[in-house]
């Protein structure tokens, strides 16, 4: 475990206290948004954070590599779920208890149902959706507006709810 | 069947006058926002999310609990979300009497009745509605907006109807959790 914890995010950044941050995490300059609870802790290599993501609570987001793990922008991960994997793309949705594990890597606009898990080595291409008791996968179609529009809302109201009813880390914010 | 006596660490809950036992390694976000019922219990690591409210003003209720209730260790409870009208907004969640949630289970539903036992790690999609004297069975998802009718048993991924409930189940599930109440005594 690398005992040093470096922060860095760009000045929206809304975190709550009760968040666990460990590690070198680099969080980009956009609306992100962390749950009380959630856990991010880059073990071994770095976290990078693109904008707008929302991690909700008892999610882990975990770095075991030395490679730092990208993430992208617009991404949801719901509650309870669990990251580790390589890189991260955009918009995707990783939903409550899901779990992306080993050495994946996912694309865009991908979405992890509940409770399903990635392969250990798994290369998700675009749009993939993993469902259902057996994690099978389909592809959808392109993301739309609506969803688009549903994500900005979403963290438009816990940009203005959140510091209302929970104490906020502070953060050094020098991206 | 008879239960064992549950002993909890009296300094880890709080109990207030209608009884309550809220432990204090819970995250309760919003509390002002949040109604037990009485008599209920929310153990070690659930968490509540008060503070997800719907927007505009005034004085709103979010979660709704009420009596005898069994939230169990790391339940989370958190109200549903949608747009409605191009409004982004968290809506209120109102869960019944005699209510058990197993341990690690997710909560979004938009009602769950009286009578009701959720098994353990189960996920329960946003604004699903849970009919009174129900049984949902361990590990079981329900995907979002679901309506699961009077005395079903759902399970798996995603939860479907399995089996009926005896019309003895509003007797049974209000003994159980009156009985686990009893028996969930401190140690001293």
């Amino acid at each position: 475990m690398s005992s040093r914890t470096k922060i860095k995010a760009g000045p929206k950044t809304v975190v709550c206290q009760e968040a666990d941050l460990r590690g070198e995490i680099t969080i980009g300059n956009g609306r992100t948004v962390l749950h009380p609870r959630c856990r991010v802790v880059a073990e071994a290599g770095p976290i990078v954070f693109g904008a707008n993501n929302i991690i909700e609570e008892n999610a882990v987001i975990f770095n075991k590599n030395t490679a730092p793990l990208v993430i992208g922008d617009d991404n949801v991960f719901e509650v309870g779920c669990y990251v580790e994997g390589l890189g991260i793309g955009n918009r995707n949705v990783i939903e409550a208890r899901g779990r992306l594990i080993g050495t994946t890597t996912v694309g865009n606009n991908c979405v992890i149902g509940s409770a399903c898990t990635t392969d250990l080595h798994e290369k998700m291409e675009d749009n993939t959706v993993i469902y259902g008791s057996d994690c099978s996968r389909r592809t959808q179609e392109e993301r739309n507006a609506a969803q688009a529009s549903l994500h900005l809302r979403h963290l438009e109201y816990l940009r203005e709810m959140l510091p209302k009813y929970n104490h906020l880390k502070q953060l050094p914010t020098d991206v | 069947m008879e239960t064992p006596v549950i002993y909890y660490d009296r300094a880890e809950y709080i109990e207030t006058d209608t009884g309550n036992k809220v432990s204090r390694k819970s995250v309760i976000c919003g509390s002002q926002n949040i109604i037990l019922g009485g008599k209920t219990i929310i153990q070690t690591g659930c968490v509540i999310r008060g503070d997800l409210r719907r927007t505009g003003g005034g004085h709103t209720v979010v979660v709704a609990i009420g009596r005898y209730c069994l939230l169990a260790h790391g339940s989370i409870i958190r109200p549903p979300y949608k747009t409605y009208k191009g409004i982004f907004s968290y809506y209120p969640m109102k869960i019944g009497d005699h209510v058990t949630i197993g341990e690690g289970s997710i909560v979004q539903a938009a009602t769950i009745g009286s009578y009701v036992t959720i098994g353990k790690n189960c996920v329960i999609g946003r604004f699903a509605i849970i009919k009174d004297c129900c049984c949902i069975a361990d590990n079981t998802i329900i995907p979002p907006n679901t309506v699961v009718p009077s005395f079903s048993i759902y399970d798996g991924s995603p939860g479907a109807y399995r089996d009926e409930l005896p019309e003895c189940t509003q007797e049974l599930y209000e003994l159980k959790t009156k009985d686990y109440y009893a028996k969930f005594t401190p140690r001293d």
